[in-house]
């Protein structure tokens, strides 16, 4: 988590920067770059108080059956049914993947990480069985890579895989794992709830 | 060099523009085989692609790019013989086979255009809070693609290096290219592909000014 401030800190500090250096620049580029660095800041000092925030989780499974869902913070109340929505995340994930191996310009690894929009940023890990973790945060979160990675290598494998009575190909009922997840992702640092709310 | 390539991406989601980086070219792996090529090669998509056998850098997807120098088209080399008969024949070994990620053709442009644009559309609908935009950046440990919706629905597409900051200003440079030099040129219909030399130069000149001093002073 340490460096991960000092990443933002710096993040914060560059546009500054710029907007100083930049001085003789057009105006709407100035008034661009101070915009930025002034958004950064307050993200900055604000990050220790109330503002970044897990919206939900989704777990999908190779076959695109979703294996589990939780949601926290989520505000908005979706018009179609939960089936609906796994159906369209999980239809949307496979089509990215598949884009964003075409559009490459060299060989992947990992492939593709997150995407953000206006109001939410959305991580993405995948295992190699093909087990896909989905995470929707606020903006001002990171890679959450990491993070994705140990719930499945200590909450996934720990209380799913090694739980006899679960199977791997049926959404996930077992009241342990669902409790241990939920603890996890409350202890996040990245996990706050907004002012409002 | 920070940015790969550009897209222009009209209204109803076809392409009217991309752009690529000359020197961004994929790169390719040579290699002599003898007779019994061990690679398991598959036609896909017109294209002679690796189906299996990774090895020295070669890997599943490939596709075999020319053989002994001689540049391949599609399933056939350009002297018009097909590539797997000319691979299946013992007396051509020991053979020099160039692999490499396939270069994208237009029509798969096209695709990956029109693709964009509903996934973009899709994003928005899955958002958790209300009011939510579409994509605006995606990551990959390769790339990252940034776009920018205008008022009137065309979106700027530009694809960097993952560790490119403050493409927001190229996007809007870009964006006032298209205004004066798109939009103004009175032999320009709206929605259509952007055929204008001003507006090459124009866009060529933002990114050649990103690429040199950095991104954050143009």
């Amino acid at each position: 988590m340490g460096t991960d401030q000092n990443r933002r800190r710096k993040v914060g500090l560059f546009p500054s920067k710029a907007a100083a250096q930049g001085s003789g620049n057009s105006i709407p580029n100035k008034n661009c770059c101070s915009a930025l660095s002034r958004t950064k800041f307050t993200s900055q000092f604000s990050d220790s108080t109330v503002k970044m925030t897990i919206y939900n989780f989704y777990l999908f499974d190779r076959n695109g059956t979703c294996l589990y869902y939780v949601d926290w913070n989520r505000k908005k109340q979706m018009t179609m049914s939960k089936e609906e929505e796994f159906k369209l995340m999980y239809g949307m994930i496979f089509s990215i993947k598949s884009f964003v191996s075409r559009l490459s310009p060299t060989d992947m690894k990992d492939g593709f990480l997150n995407y953000s929009t206006s109001k939410y940023k959305l991580h993405f890990f995948e295992t190699p069985s093909g087990l896909k973790f989905i995470m929707n945060t606020d903006l001002s979160v990171g890679s959450m890579k990491d993070v994705l990675h140990q719930m499945f290598s200590s909450i996934y494998v720990e209380y799913v895989v090694k739980n006899p009575l679960c199977s791997l190909d049926q959404p996930i009922t077992s009241e342990l794992f669902k409790n241990k997840l939920d603890e996890f992702v409350r202890a996040l640092p990245q996990f706050a709830v907004k002012a409002g709310t | 060099m920070t940015i790969f390539s550009v897209y222009i991406i009209n209204k109803a989601g076809s392409l009217i523009y991309h752009y690529d980086a000359p020197n961004s070219g994929r790169p390719a792996v040579e290699k002599t085989f003898s007779y019994p090529l061990e690679l398991v090669l598959k036609v896909f998509d017109e294209k002679v692609t690796v189906a299996f056998g990774e090895r020295d850098g070669i890997k599943v997807g490939h596709a075999v790019l020319g053989i002994n120098g001689i540049p391949a088209e599609g399933r056939f080399l350009r002297d018009k013989r097909e590539i797997l008969e000319v691979l299946a024949s013992e007396k051509n070994y020991p053979i020099n086979i160039k692999f490499g990620r396939p270069p994208l053709s237009i029509n798969e442009r096209i695709m990956l255009a029109s693709m964009l644009h509903s996934l973009f559309a899709i994003g928005s609908q899955l958002s958790p809070e209300p009011h939510s935009s579409g994509i605006r950046t995606m990551e990959t440990d390769t790339f990252k693609l940034h776009c920018h919706q205008t008022m009137t629905g065309v979106k700027f597409v530009v694809i960097t290096d993952p560790k490119q900051g403050h493409v927001d200003a190229i996007l809007k440079k870009m964006y006032e290219a298209y205004a004066d030099f798109a939009l103004k040129n009175p032999f320009y219909s709206l929605d259509m592909p952007i055929r204008a030399e001003l507006f090459d130069n124009s866009l060529q000149s933002v990114i050649e000014q990103a690429d040199k001093y950095g991104i954050s002073n143009i």
